[in-house]
């Protein structure tokens, strides 16, 4: 339920001169929730896998075969975080059909935390497989002049991955709250129902363009 | 629309931890198991991998060993044609030698027999004319039988050279002794009608004894002190078969 402005933070409390935020809070639930789960799940796993263990394999293994897709080779090292980003956005997409709560991606400073971690890996897994000068002279092709270009786009794709994440997520439960203002309570279902295929889809285009942008990190010779 | 840089820094935070945690309950443990089981897969793939290879050689080893061993046993079936024509060849070769040879010696056996039978026949007939000569000369008077064969003794010896006839009488006692041995026993006048006739050729110091033997058929037997003399069908027969049986050996 949005009870103020889609547009800013909902401040819970303070830590200190900390102010904590709802979407902050849900995140912590998110991440006692997942690893609690996955542990859960996973403290089972032997040889013969189960049905609940041959699921949770499906997903993994379908996620980094995803990867393999974007990134080539480099799939496995990029796992904890392209796979937790999907599992993270999908879920705390999700989290927007649970009374009272509101999912952190309809926030924009996570949405710009999630862009800001996928910038900050380009450049790392960038620089980690080419080196640093390598990784630099990239931005110089396949022309010095595409230099400003090239730079700008690392600034934009990020803005874009920010605000496409922000924007679908916060539009979707904008267009619940009023829908169920307006409407009545049943209504929105199916908008939820749609709410929740559309974060999925937001979690995969995401992830896929994170794995798009640190696979052409990486593998930048290949591609140019 | 206002921009919070606390809850942009604790949303980054919590998401890199939730990276690591979720790294370590999920993503590490799921993939630690499936390796396992890939490990275990490309294991026993590679385990099905070398079994196919050790069957794949067994197969090439088999074929090869086959290949052999059909070699071989098409070179053991031709030696043992050629050995076997060979002893077929020898062994006709041998059979046509043993039919020749049990031919050769049926025909020497046949013809063997046929010259006994010869023998025999002839000597049948020997005695059967030695018999019936015997038959007959006893129709002949005594006198008569012996006369002829003492003018054949007289013309011998008159037709022997004197030395050779001298030396009839001289024996190892130098006795001039000579038996006559005839056919039949001499009555006392053609004794002394033979006894007169041999002194005229001989010499009167000659003793003459007479006897007879019937084996001798017809003639006499003169035995002198150095020699015996036939006058006798029996020396006559004898010669005739012993003629007989040479000229048979001859042919």
């Amino acid at each position: 339920m949005m009870d103020a402005s889609p547009l800013t933070s909902t401040i819970l409390f303070h830590i200190g001169p900390i102010p904590i935020s709802q979407a902050v809070v849900t995140t912590w639930g998110l991440m006692l929730v997942l690893p609690l789960g996955s542990w859960l799940l996973t403290r089972g796993l032997g040889r013969e896998p189960g049905r609940l263990q041959a699921v949770l394999e499906t997903v993994v293994v379908g996620i980094l075969e995803q990867i393999s897709e974007v990134a080539g080779k480099s799939a496995r090292s990029l796992l904890p975080l392209l796979a937790t980003l999907f599992l993270f956005i999908a879920t705390a997409n999700s989290t927007s059909i649970l009374p009272g709560m509101e999912a952190p991606t309809a926030r924009i400073e996570t949405a710009a935390a999630l862009a800001a971690v996928v910038f900050v890996s380009v450049h790392f897994y960038g620089i980690r497989a080419r080196g640093l000068l390598g990784y630099l002279a990239g931005f110089a092709k396949p022309k010095l002049i595409m230099l400003p270009l090239n730079l700008l786009s690392e600034f934009t794709r990020t803005l874009s991955l920010t605000v496409r994440l922000f924007g679908n997520v916060m539009s979707g439960e904008f267009m619940i709250a009023l829908v169920l203002a307006l409407a009545g309570l049943f209504v929105p279902i199916p908008l939820m129902a749609l709410e929740l295929l559309l974060g999925l889809v937001q979690a995969y285009i995401f992830t896929v363009l994170a794995g798009v942008f640190i696979g052409a990190a990486i593998n930048a010779q290949q591609q140019t | 629309m206002s921009f919070d840089w606390w809850t942009f820094g604790l949303q980054t935070v919590n998401f890199v931890i939730l990276v690591w945690l979720l790294h370590r309950f999920l993503y590490k443990p799921v993939l630690r198991f499936v390796d396992a089981r890939r490990a275990d897969i490309d294991k026993e793939h590679a385990e099905a991998k070398r079994i196919q290879q050790e069957a794949q050689s067994e197969l090439k080893r088999i074929h090869t060993a086959r290949s052999e061993t059909e070699a071989e046993r098409e070179a053991v079936l031709a030696a043992a044609r050629t050995e076997a024509e060979i002893q077929a060849a020898a062994r006709l070769a041998q059979a046509e030698n043993d039919a020749e040879e049990l031919e050769t010696q049926a025909r020497k056996s046949l013809q063997a027999e046929r010259d006994a039978a010869a023998g025999e026949t002839r000597k049948i007939a020997l005695d059967l004319g030695m018999d019936v000569a015997r038959r007959l000369l006893q129709e002949v008077p005594a006198d008569l039988r012996m006369a002829t064969w003492l003018d054949r003794i007289e013309n011998h010896m008159n037709a022997l050279e004197p030395g050779k006839r001298d030396a009839l009488l001289v024996g190892p006692a130098s006795t001039g002794r000579l038996r006559v041995i005839g056919a039949i026993p001499l009555p006392k006048a053609s004794m002394e009608r033979w006894r007169e006739r041999l002194i005229a050729i001989l010499g009167d110091d000659l003793e003459i004894e007479f006897a007879h033997d019937p084996d001798l058929i017809a003639g006499v037997e003169l035995h002198f002190p150095g020699a015996i003399l036939h006058f006798s069908w029996r020396g006559t027969l004898n010669a005739m078969r012993v003629e007989m049986t040479a000229d048979a050996d001859a042919r």
